[in-house]
């Protein structure tokens, strides 16, 4: 077992999913680019390690690099799987900043003189804001309209939600505030 | 069973190990009546959780392995147990502050319309609460009735996440333009922001 080779399997892993990642959202309209990016980090690793083992076994070169056991392998994309799933968190970020950050740019475009709570609020979230949450909690299937007009949880919805509401019970938190 | 698949086994049962500190140290404030940010709690207990996992990775596998492995191992161990880590930590988080989840709660403790749902979100409270979160945390300080900013930390994570999204290729938003404008610019911010309000609904007003 040699864990610089598996280290270095597991970036490889990551930079090529990222490498990925990149060129298909920069030059793609995707219409559902979370199951786009989960396939991308989950399917890639097994496809290259499938990739080498058949390189390795039909071109005579690839004989004298390092060969890996299963154990190594799952090491390295162990590695990458955490790495991966902490991208997934900080990719919404990216795509259009949680409120947090967003407060912390807006608040340091605005040093030294700082900011009162009302022009926060101003910046911050509206009530308009919360129309296309809902519309996409809906059409994500975690939502639906019941006869009467009210909404009601999916079985999807139910089933992500409890996990959440588990935590914060065996944490002795009360529910989270958004 | 091989030493590796032993170290592996010990990083996979590493989020129980974090829960467990989780659970122990966030009852134990609750029971204190320690006013604690459930956010730096959990971060010092996925912190904490270095001792005990690198104390059972060295006597169990490390220990075994010549100089360079052990290095080499240590540092293996260490990146993949804090990467699983801030996993936890960023679920944790969406209980403590997504919209979503909480919008979700709400739908399931009582059916409500879309307008009901709209009515009963309060924005003054949502930003209260996260100013409050921020402060917890040592990013935001509050002078009289002024908030300003702290740390740079997350302004430095929001820094690196926006360069990361326009090399994805999400357009630059106009919210970042009126970040380069100060408040003597007011008027000009506010239009940004009402044109950032009013794009995503620009194929609907006829508009391109």
């Amino acid at each position: 077992m040699n864990y610089l080779y598996i280290l270095i399997n597991a970036f490889v892993f990551f930079i090529i999913s990222q490498i990925i990642h990149i060129l298909i959202w920069r030059n793609n309209r995707l219409l559902s680019p979370w199951l786009t990016l989960i396939v991308i980090f989950v399917i890639v690793p097994p496809i290259l390690v499938l990739f080498i083992y058949f390189l390795e076994n039909n071109w005579s070169i690839l004989q004298y690099l390092p060969r890996f056991t299963l154990s190594e392998w799952m090491a390295a994309y162990l590695l990458h799987g955490a790495m991966g799933g902490g991208y997934f968190f900080l990719y919404p970020t990216a795509q259009d900043g949680s409120p947090a950050v967003r407060l912390s740019l807006y608040l340091q475009a605005h040093m030294p003189e700082g900011l009162t709570l009302d022009e926060m609020k101003k910046y911050l979230l509206s009530k308009d804001d919360m129309g296309p949450r809902i519309n996409d909690l809906l059409v994500s299937g975690y939502i639906e309209k019941s006869e009467n007009g009210a909404l009601r949880l999916t079985r999807l919805g139910r089933i992500f939600i409890r996990p959440f509401m588990m935590l914060r019970q065996l944490l002795g938190l009360k529910p989270g505030e958004g | 069973m091989d030493s590796l698949n032993f170290s592996l086994l010990l990083l996979l049962i590493s989020p129980a190990l974090i829960l467990a500190l989780h659970i122990i140290t966030s009852r134990t404030a609750r029971y204190f009546n320690q006013p604690v940010s459930a956010q730096k709690l959990a971060l010092v207990c996925i912190l904490l959780g270095n001792l005990p996992l690198g104390l059972l990775e060295w006597f169990l596998v490390l220990r075994y392995l010549d100089l360079a492995g052990q290095l080499w191992g240590a540092v293996y161990c260490i990146l993949t147990y804090n990467a699983i880590g801030h996993v936890y930590f960023h679920l944790f988080n969406m209980t403590e502050t997504s919209i979503r989840v909480r919008l979700l709660r709400e739908i399931d403790a009582q059916g409500q319309t879309i307008n009901e749902v709209i009515d009963r979100y309060n924005p003054s409270n949502s930003v209260g609460v996260r100013l409050q979160r921020l402060q917890d945390i040592g990013v935001v300080k509050q002078a009289g009735d002024r908030y300003f900013l702290q740390s740079r930390w997350l302004y430095y994570v929001g820094l690196v996440c926006r360069a990361w999204g326009v090399l994805l290729g999400f357009s630059e938003k106009i919210m970042d333009i009126s970040l380069q404008l100060k408040k003597n610019h007011g008027t000009l911010i506010i239009q940004y922001q009402w044109l950032k309000e009013i794009l995503p609904h620009a194929p609907t007003l006829g508009l391109q």
